[in-house]
């Protein structure tokens, strides 16, 4: 050891070094070459001529012990890799190849030892005495492409001249590896670093360094190396047109091939700016030319595809970038990600996830070892470095080629179709190489096909039911009319008897001038009368607003402003605050209609039909303003006709009305059941509000087919189902599905998605065990009948399985448009280029899906900046128009978080109108006159000026998370919990709201509460009280304060159920007496 | 395509009197027919805004 050189590493075996540091097991940086040599061979000819290899070559004598905690590069003067000698002279014929398979293998894949050494090892196997297999493996830290280049020459060359007899033919290498390292130094230790520095900061500056790749799996948190090859197939003709386009545009073939790449990708990943990694010889100098060791360099090419460039032009602007970078390759990759991105985590690889390789082939016939028949032995691939590699070959005879994929993110199958659309695409730039990239074709005619079969364009008619609601029912009603239709807490109509009840509201509201073409709002809480008002406005020939008596009046009268309704069918005490006109309740109008029943105002319209308007549903709009989506009967027909064949409805089938009247998912819920003969279920308000009992409800009622929306869905999934169930289907939607709990459901979980402007559905698809075991969230299904479903770009091409595109809807289920709104109609419902029927439309989403390879959808969130909160849309642009109406606001943005455990919840950024900030108080009072309570802000935060992009729109990624958040009145100013109950009741909201920023005066709903915690408040503050809690009064005193008075004088006053079993009364009058003692202590301390 | 400030869009209409609009450098979808009213989207939505009077498909309203 004493002759030993000793001296640090070159930057790139730094890099290396320390990779095998991290996976001292790994293999993923092997180096092997595998030939099988057929005739005589001289074995110790060639263990000779091996020796004369390691012996001009440094760096394959090198290891890399630690001193002091710091790898070293020793170089030994002398090593000796005996060849390792393998005989499978004596195994059976049979398995002869398999056997030798195994054996290469082993050789390939072993890990190697860099402290010890050696990095080269040489096996000879011996399958008879003249077919042999030579195995050569180095460790990359001692070689790279352009060394076994040398490498093959070298031992061809020495083989030669020792079987022969001759002498070392070959001058000493002009310079070592030790020596090239010494140079290394010099130059980063000189004004070069900084420059090169310059040039890849420069050149990389707001470059995306994580490519977005449609991988078939998620990444995980940190990358895997396993790996595996896909081959490529060029036609024959390529390697001629490749030389032709080449020479033409004074561009190498890589340059060509790269190219071709980068466009793929660009495509691929909707990423028009991008980078790849380019391996480089890192060869600067003549005197190195002939030397072995590790040079080569990883250039990152920014690569950008506008898609209105030509193919030609992109290769000029590839070759500039390609030469730019080329000058700078001696700056090691290694001080580059330092300096660029040296927050590396160890889930990608830094600065680029995919490489292209190229390397010119030799002329056929060149043989490893003169005076034998030599031929390359297949390699199994098991790793890959990269995400995703290309790696070509080729010389004047053809081009060949692998797609090297990492297998914890890529399927072999995707392999093969990337490696096929490449071909596609190389192939017709190639051909005309002016096109611009936006045209040159990605999807084959296999691949378009199948898109074409999955957006349900071809083979699937659609439902043939261009029929109006009204008629469907009228038609169950006649075949079952003693069948239940509704049944609520308080009573029940037959089919018959809901028919009646509507003929006669509806023979009132025709005498009040409804027919098709009007609008009649409803205005009323779930249940019979809200069934029977809707109905009656069916068979009027009109069409409803449906409104949800708990949003606030303010909105309600915007809407009723918007729409202008004939009347407002109602309840005996009408939501608060609407806005005097005609209000009518149920009775008083079936009243007017029985006294029309003479025939002059039937109920039964001729004139009506299917193209006539069946509901107008009141979405959230940007423009601040709700907009009503207008939906025809025959649309609707599509909807039911689908979910009566996809899920079995028939009469003796019960299921459920859920959502909210506001909703469209109560459309679905109520003309599903009553058109396919089943019965609707009306839960009470107070039991939708807690997951348990309404678990227990769905139960007790026999409900076979049930909606719950996803949020609540998931809460009661949490936890095993309760045995009894005869549910036979669940089906969810409304937001992103994380899973079906865990926990067997006995039932069949159908995970949906649609926009209203598609009449509530649009894709719908089983929820697997399978798809769960996979890692990722539940899809959305496929387009249900009737429906047509597009995943295109922006260019409205559609994109490739895998590929994010935005979600554009068609056919049967589409709205007519936006009441009063032609220009949003307009811009929302577009002509459709792929349409089977000529003037066709297709309505775009804004929301970001993506094919799987089964033709179901994955989506991927929006592409605009609406949100959802608790499975509601919301634009934020409303929220903001009335904050902006707030006379303390001069600007306002409203931005949803994902808070994790709490969901997602509304931050509403100010700007304030005087610079003083207004009252956080006096905002809530605002919010909470104009907007749901779901729209309500839940944190307020001040700007001094909205963030806006280069084009003046406001920039709400550049939202900053640190902003002053307008605080709650000092804690001096606001009353904390002092009285026992309300400290009590303090604790347990604290305990659900995951914070303590609250005074007894605080609305439980506007410091992040919300309806779905309420259970588990009612929950606890029971198991602490010893007595029952209301929803109901959780609800109506949404105050400490207030709910610390009402339970304390709760006896007496809260009107209970009707009946209430002994032990309730009993736990309730002990509550009583409790909450009465603590009131007595309280005084006495007082006093 | 919808959203592109730098666009220009020509307004489109079909037999069912549904007006929409559609890039003006690109032929218009089978079906539909363009209108003499080019411009960015602004302009060719505030024109539709006006002209377009009635949402009811052309079918209905006969």
């Amino acid at each position: 050891m004493s002759g030993d050189a000793v001296s640090p590493l070159s930057s790139a075996q730094q890099r290396l070094w320390f990779l095998w540091q991290l996976r001292p097991d790994g293999n993923e940086y092997n180096v092997p070459r595998a030939t099988r040599l057929r005739g005589p061979l001289d074995a110790d000819t060639l263990q000779r001529a091996i020796d004369r290899l390691v012996a001009r070559h440094d760096a394959l004598r090198a290891t890399f012990p630690t001193v002091d905690g710091v790898p070293v590069l020793r170089i030994a003067p002398e090593a000796a890799v005996p060849l390792r000698r393998t005989d499978l002279g004596g195994s059976p014929a049979a398995t002869r190849e398999a056997a030798l398979a195994e054996a290469v293998a082993r050789a390939a894949l072993a890990p190697f030892d860099l402290a010890e050494g050696p990095v080269f090892r040489a096996d000879l196997i011996r399958l008879a005495d003249e077919d042999h297999a030579l195995v050569l493996t180095f460790h990359h830290i001692a070689v790279d492409g352009w060394s076994m280049g040398i490498i093959d020459q070298e031992l061809s060359l020495q083989y030669e001249a020792l079987r022969t007899g001759g002498a070392d033919p070959l001058p000493t290498p002009a310079h070592s590896y030790r020596e090239y390292v010494a140079a290394e130094r010099r130059l980063l230790e000189g004004p070069r670093r900084r420059e090169a520095l310059d040039h890849w900061r420069a050149e990389l500056a707001g470059a995306q360094l994580r490519l977005p790749l449609p991988t078939d799996r998620p990444h995980p948190p940190t990358q895997r190396f396993d790996g595996d090859s896909h081959p490529v197939t060029f036609p024959p003709q390529l390697g001629a047109q490749l030389d032709a386009v080449a020479s033409r545009y004074r561009v190498t073939r890589f340059i060509t091939l790269l190219s071709a790449y980068a466009v793929l990708l660009s495509r691929m990943s909707a990423a028009p700016d991008l980078v790849i990694g380019v391996p480089v010889s890192g060869r600067t100098t003549l005197e190195v030319e002939g030397t072995v060791g590790l040079f080569v360099n990883m250039l990152p090419l920014r690569i950008r595809c506008a898609p209105d460039t030509t193919f030609a032009t992109l290769l000029h602007q590839v070759r500039d970038t390609f030469l730019a970078g080329h000058e700078y390759q001696d700056l090691p990759f290694q001080l580059l990600v330092e300096e660029v991105q040296p927050d590396r985590s160890t889930a990608r690889h830094p600065l680029f996830q995919t490489v292209v390789t190229y390397e010119d082939l030799p002329a056929a016939g060149a043989a490893l070892l003169p005076g034998l028949d030599c031929s390359p032995l297949p390699l199994p691939t098991t790793t890959a470095k990269y995400e995703l590699a290309l790696h070509l070959a080729g010389n004047r005879q053809g081009t060949e080629g692998w797609v090297g994929y990492q297998t914890g993110l890529f399927d072999g199958r995707t392999a093969g179709l990337i490696g096929d659309r490449y071909t596609r695409l190389l192939s017709a730039a190639l051909a005309a190489p002016d096109t611009p990239l936006a045209d040159l074709p990605v999807l084959g005619t296999d691949e378009e096909h199948a898109l074409r079969d999955w957006s349900g364009t071809s083979g699937r008619p659609p439902e043939p039911q261009r029929e109006r609601i009204d008629r469907l029912f009228a038609r169950r009603a006649r075949a079952h009319p003693d069948a239940l239709a509704v049944r609520t807490g308080e009573g029940s109509l037959t089919y018959a008897g809901l028919d009646r009840a509507a003929d006669r509201l509806a023979a009132g509201l025709r005498a009040a001038g409804a027919g098709p073409g009007t609008l009649v709002a409803t205005c009323l809480p779930r249940g019979a009368d809200l069934v029977t008002a809707q109905l009656g406005v069916l068979k009027s020939g009109a069409a409803y607003v449906s409104l949800d008596p708990a949003h606030p009046s303010s909105r309600l009268n915007a809407i009723l402003d918007e729409a202008r309704p004939l009347l407002v069918v109602a309840g005996q005490e009408p939501a608060a605050g609407l806005a005097a006109g005609s209000v009518h309740t149920v009775a008083a109008l079936q009243d007017q209609g029985d006294r029309e029943a003479d025939g002059r105002h039937g109920p039964h319209t001729t004139e009506a039909g299917p193209e006539d308007l069946a509901y107008v549903m009141y979405t959230s709009g940007s423009t601040g303003k709700p907009k009503g989506v207008m939906v025809e009967h025959h649309a609707l027909a599509n909807l039911v006709a689908w979910h009566r064949t996809a899920f079995g409805l028939e009469p003796g089938d019960r299921s459920t009305l859920i959502a909210a009247p506001g909703f469209d998912a109560s459309v679905w819920e109520i003309w599903s059941a009553l058109t396919a003969g089943a019965c609707l279920e009306v839960p009470d308000a107070e039991t939708v509000l807690s997951p348990s009992e309404l678990r227990a409800w769905l139960t007790e009622r026999q409900v076979t087919t049930a909606f719950l929306p996803t949020p609540l869905l998931e809460r009661m999934t949490a936890t095993p189902w309760p045995a009894g169930s005869v549910l036979r289907s669940v089906l969810t939607g409304g937001d992103r599905l994380h899973g079906a709990g865990g926990h067997p459901l006995p039932f069949r979980l159908v995970n949906n998605y649609g926009p209203t402007e598609n009449t509530v559905v649009a894709t719908s698809g089983t929820v697997t065990a399978q798809g769960e075991a996979q890692d990722a969230l539940p899809g959305i299904g496929r387009p249900i009948a009737g429906t047509e479903a597009y995943v295109l770009d922006a260019e409205l091409r559609q994109v490739p399985v895998g590929v994010p595109g935005e979600l554009y809807l068609g056919g049967a289920g589409l709205a007519r448009g936006y009441l009063g709104q032609p220009a949003l109609t307009a811009d929302r419902f577009v002509p459709h280029p792929y349409a089977p029927a000529p003037g066709a439309r297709l309505y775009r989403t804004g929301d970001l899906v993506r094919w799987r390879a089964d033709g179901s959808l994955d989506f991927l969130g929006r592409n605009d900046h609406q949100v959802k909160v608790r499975g509601i849309r919301i634009e934020p642009g409303e929220i903001e128009n009335v904050l902006r109406a707030h006379p303390g606001v001069r600007e306002a943005v409203v931005a949803a978080s994902d808070q994790g455990g709490t969901g997602t919840e509304l931050a509403a950024y100010l700007v304030p109108a005087d610079g003083t900030a207004p009252d956080l108080a006096g905002l809530h009072d605002h919010t909470a006159r104009h907007l749901p309570r779901h729209m309500h802000p839940r944190r307020y935060l001040l700007l001094t000026s909205v963030p806006l992009t280069a084009n003046g729109k406001v920039d709400r990624t550049a939202l900053p998370d640190d902003a002053a958040e307008l605080a709650p009145p000092p804690e001096a100013a606001r009353r904390s919990a002092k009285a026992p109950l309300e400290r009590l009741i303090s604790g347990v909201w604290a305990q659900a709201l995951g914070h303590e920023s609250f005074g007894t005066d605080d609305n439980f709903f506007d410091v992040g509460g919300h309806s779905l915690l309420l259970a588990s408040v009612r929950d606890r503050l029971a198991a602490e009280l010893g007595t029952p809690v209301r929803i109901a009064d959780l609800y109506a005193y949404p105050t400490i304060a207030t709910l610390a008075r009402q339970l304390t004088g709760a006896e007496g006053h809260t009107p209970g159920p009707a009946v209430v079993e002994d032990g309730a009364v009993e736990r309730r009058r002990r509550g009583a007496a409790r909450l009465t003692a603590m009131r007595a202590r309280t005084h006495s301390r007082k006093g | 395509m919808f959203d592109d400030d730098d666009r220009q869009y020509t307004v489109v209409r079909n037999h069912e009197d549904q007006y929409s609009l559609w890039p003006a450098d690109r032929p218009a979808p089978p079906g539909w027919d363009t209108l003499p009213v080019t411009g960015d989207k602004p302009a060719c939505l505030s024109y539709i805004a006006t002209a377009w009077t009635d949402l009811r498909p052309k079918s209905l309203r006969s």
